[in-house]
C-alpha cells in the first residue's frame, strides 16, 4: 500500500484534467480494482457536440447501456448540450453508480472511497449519485447541470 | 511518512458492535460477526473469599467480588440472587465495569487471542458524548493495549452497507427510534432527533394488552412440561422446581417471551387504523401459543400494538410517560426540516431503514407511505432497505467490517504513537 495513504490511481486525476482542459475524453469510467486501488477502465473519445439530443444519445449508448448491477462505477462525463436560450453549456459532472442491487461489499467500499476519488477533481461542480437504473436519466440530470450552470 | 498510517491488511483488525439488546464481535472482511450474544449480564455474589481475619489495620472487610454471567445460554439459567444488568443505557455506556466484562468474555470466549495483536474499530451512536469517547479510546489502548483504534458513528456504516454516503438513517432499534442525517460520509449530530418509540415500547404495549386480557405470562424456566389444552383454555403445565430468583431476571425472562410474541405477531398497519374500520373481518388470525401451552388467536389487537410508533396523538400510546412523544415519521421530518435546504432532497431520496425493530412486518412501508403523504408533492421518498435480514439486523457491524479492510481506511486509524503523543483526545480529531 501506498504510504500517503492515497489509493486512488493518479490516472484518475489526469484523465478529470484533460477532460477539463481539452475534452480530450467525452466520458471515462473508474473501479476500484483487485489491490484497492481507484483505477481507470474504459473511456471513450471526445467529439464536436452541440446538440442535446445528439449529446443524450452518446449518454444513453455509451454510458447507460453499461451501467450492471454488479459493477459499481465512478463515472466522468462531459456535458456538452446547447440550452433553448442559445447557451452552450459544456460542464464536467461527477457520477457514482451503486446499485441497489450490488453485493454489500461493493456498496460498502463504492460509497467511502467516493470522497476521496472527488477529491481529485479541483473545481467540480455536478455531482449525482444514482443507485438505479431509472435514476439514470440523461433528461434528469442534464437539466440540473443546467440549472447550476 | 505519517504516524497514521497502519499496515492493518497483514492484521485482522477485530470490529465490535456493543448494542443495547445484543453486542457483535469479529473480524474486519468477514461476511458476519464471530459472535453476537446478549449485552445483559447476570451479576450475582462470588464465592467468599479467604481473608486473614487477624489483620487489624484492615478492619473493613472489602467487598465481595462480584461473579459475572455473561453468554446466551449462561444466562438463561435461574439462580439465586442474581441481578440482570445492562452496561448501556440509551446506547451510552453507564457502567465501565459492566462493559469491561463483557469485552473481556468477547476477547476471551469468543476471540480467543490477545487484544493488542489486533486493531479495534468499535462502533457509536451519533450521540456518544465527548468524555465517553475519551474514556472509552483510553481504556482500549490503556487496558487493552490494542495496537490501533477507531470509532465509528454506526448511521454512517448504515448508510455506507447501503451504498449509500449521503442518506437519511433511520435505526429503530430495542431501546429508541432515531433518525440521523448522512452527508458525504459525515453524521449531522446537531440534526439528530431520536424517540423512545421502539422495541421496547412495543413490548411494553404487548404486556399491558396480555395483562388487559388477563393472560399470565410464565417464562420458560419455570415449565418442566405442559399438555395442549383449547384456545383460551386454561394451561395445564407442570411447574419447575427453582432456586428462588430476582426479580430482575423473572422479569429479563418474561421479557423475552414477550419479545417473541411480538415478533411472530405483530405487524403494522399500512394505512392509519383511524382510517380503517376497527371491526374489520378480512383480517386473518394468527394463533400463539405461551410456553405454558396457553393460546390464543389474534387479528385487529395484531396492528393496534404497534400503532403507537406511527401516531403517538390516539390512545394507542400507553404505559409511557410523556405526552409530547414524536412518531416515527415526524422523527424522520424533524431531522431533515432542520437540514440544509440543498440536501434535503438527496436525504429523502435516501431513507436507509435499519434496527431490529424495523422488521415488524410491513414496518417499511408504513413509513413511506406516512412520508409521502406529510410532505408536499414534489418531494421524491425513496426508501432503502437490505433485502436480507442479516444484513439488516447486522448492518452496521458488517459496515465496520467492510470499512475496517478498506485499502482507503487504513490512513485513518488512531495509531499507539498517535495516541501516545497526543492523549485521548486524539479520538475527536481523528474520528468525527
Amino acid at each position: 500500500m501506498s504510504m500517503d495513504g492515497t489509493e486512488v490511481s493518479p490516472d484518475v486525476k489526469a484523465m478529470y484534467e484533460s477532460i477539463k482542459k481539452h475534452h480530450a475524453k467525452k466520458w471515462a469510467f473508474f473501479e476500484i480494482d483487485r489491490s484497492k486501488r481507484v483505477v481507470l477502465t474504459q473511456s471513450g473519445e471526445g467529439r464536436d457536440i452541440t446538440k442535446r439530443e445528439e449529446d443524450k444519445k452518446i449518454f444513453e449508448g455509451e454510458v447507460k447501456a453499461k451501467l450492471r448491477d454488479d459493477q459499481p462505477l465512478y463515472i466522468l462525463y462531459d456535458f456538452e448540450f446547447t440550452t433553448k436560450e442559445g447557451r452552450l453549456i459544456e460542464k464536467i459532472a461527477f457520477i457514482t453508480w451503486v446499485s441497489d442491487r450490488a453485493p454489500i461489499r461493493d456498496k460498502m467500499s463504492y460509497s467511502s472511497t467516493k470522497d476521496a476519488v472527488k477529491k481529485c477533481f479541483d473545481g467540480l461542480s455536478n455531482e449525482f449519485k444514482l443507485n438505479n437504473i431509472g435514476d439514470a436519466d440523461y433528461d434528469t440530470l442534464a437539466d440540473e447541470v443546467e440549472r447550476k450552470a | 511518512m505519517s504516524g497514521g498510517v497502519y499496515g492493518g491488511d497483514e492484521v485482522g483488525a477485530l470490529v465490535f458492535d456493543i448494542g443495547s439488546c445484543t453486542s457483535r464481535v469479529g473480524y474486519a472482511g468477514e461476511d458476519c460477526p464471530k459472535a453476537d450474544i446478549p449485552t445483559v449480564i447476570g451479576v450475582g455474589p462470588g464465592e467468599d473469599t479467604p481473608m486473614d481475619t487477624e489483620d487489624s489495620e484492615a478492619p473493613i472487610k472489602p467487598a465481595p467480588s462480584n461473579k459475572y454471567y455473561i453468554d446466551t445460554t449462561v444466562i438463561g439459567r435461574p439462580r439465586e440472587g442474581v441481578e440482570m444488568k445492562t452496561p448501556l443505557k440509551d446506547g451510552i455506556i453507564k457502567d465501565w465495569e459492566l462493559y469491561q466484562q463483557l469485552i473481556n468474555h468477547l476477547y476471551t470466549k469468543h476471540i480467543k487471542t490477545d487484544s493488542d495483536l489486533h486493531p479495534v474499530l468499535m462502533t457509536e451512536p451519533t450521540w456518544n458524548t465527548k468524555s465517553d469517547r475519551e474514556k472509552l479510546t483510553e481504556l482500549m489502548f490503556e487496558t487493552y493495549k490494542v495496537p490501533a483504534f477507531f470509532l465509528s458513528k454506526t448511521a454512517v456504516l448504515s448508510a455506507f452497507a447501503n451504498g449509500r454516503s449521503t442518506a437519511l438513517v433511520i435505526d429503530s432499534g430495542a431501546n429508541q427510534t432515531s433518525a440521523v442525517p448522512v452527508h458525504d460520509g459525515y453524521a449531522l449530530s446537531s440534526a439528530t432527533t431520536r424517540t423512545p418509540l421502539a422495541g421496547d415500547f412495543i413490548t411494553a404495549q404487548c404486556r399491558g394488552f396480555l395483562d388487559e386480557q388477563k393472560i399470565e405470562v410464565v417464562p420458560h424456566y419455570l415449565v418442566a412440561s405442559k399438555e395442549p389444552v383449547k384456545e383460551r383454555a386454561p394451561a395445564n403445565y407442570v411447574k419447575k422446581k427453582v432456586p428462588e430468583v430476582t426479580t430482575s431476571f423473572h422479569e429479563y425472562m418474561v421479557k423475552k417471551v414477550i419479545s417473541d410474541f411480538q415478533a411472530s405477531i405483530c405487524q403494522v398497519s399500512t394505512s392509519s387504523l383511524r382510517d380503517e374500520i376497527e371491526t374489520s373481518t378480512s383480517i386473518p388470525t394468527t394463533l400463539y401459543e405461551f410456553p405454558n401451552g396457553y393460546n390464543i388467536n389474534l387479528t385487529v389487537e395484531k396492528f393496534k400494538l404497534t400503532e403507537g410508533l406511527f401516531d403517538s396523538s390516539t390512545g394507542h400510546v400507553k404505559g409511557i410517560s410523556g405526552g409530547n412523544l414524536l412518531s416515527i415519521p415526524n422523527v424522520a421530518l424533524h431531522s431533515a426540516s432542520v437540514c440544509d435546504s440543498e440536501i434535503k432532497p438527496a436525504l429523502y431520496g435516501s431513507v436507509v431503514v435499519v434496527g431490529g425493530n424495523s422488521l415488524l412486518n410491513g414496518f417499511t412501508e408504513r413509513l413511506n407511505r406516512d412520508l409521502t403523504t406529510k410532505t408536499p408533492q414534489s418531494v421524491r421518498i425513496k426508501m432503502v432497505q437490505n433485502v436480507s435480514t442479516v444484513e439488516r439486523k447486522f448492518s452496521s457491524w458488517i459496515g465496520g467490517s467492510i470499512l475496517a479492510s478498506l485499502g482507503t481506511f487504513q490512513q485513518m486509524w488512531i495509531s499507539k504513537q498517535e495516541y501516545e503523543e497526543t492523549g485521548k483526545s486524539v479520538v475527536q480529531k481523528k474520528c468525527p
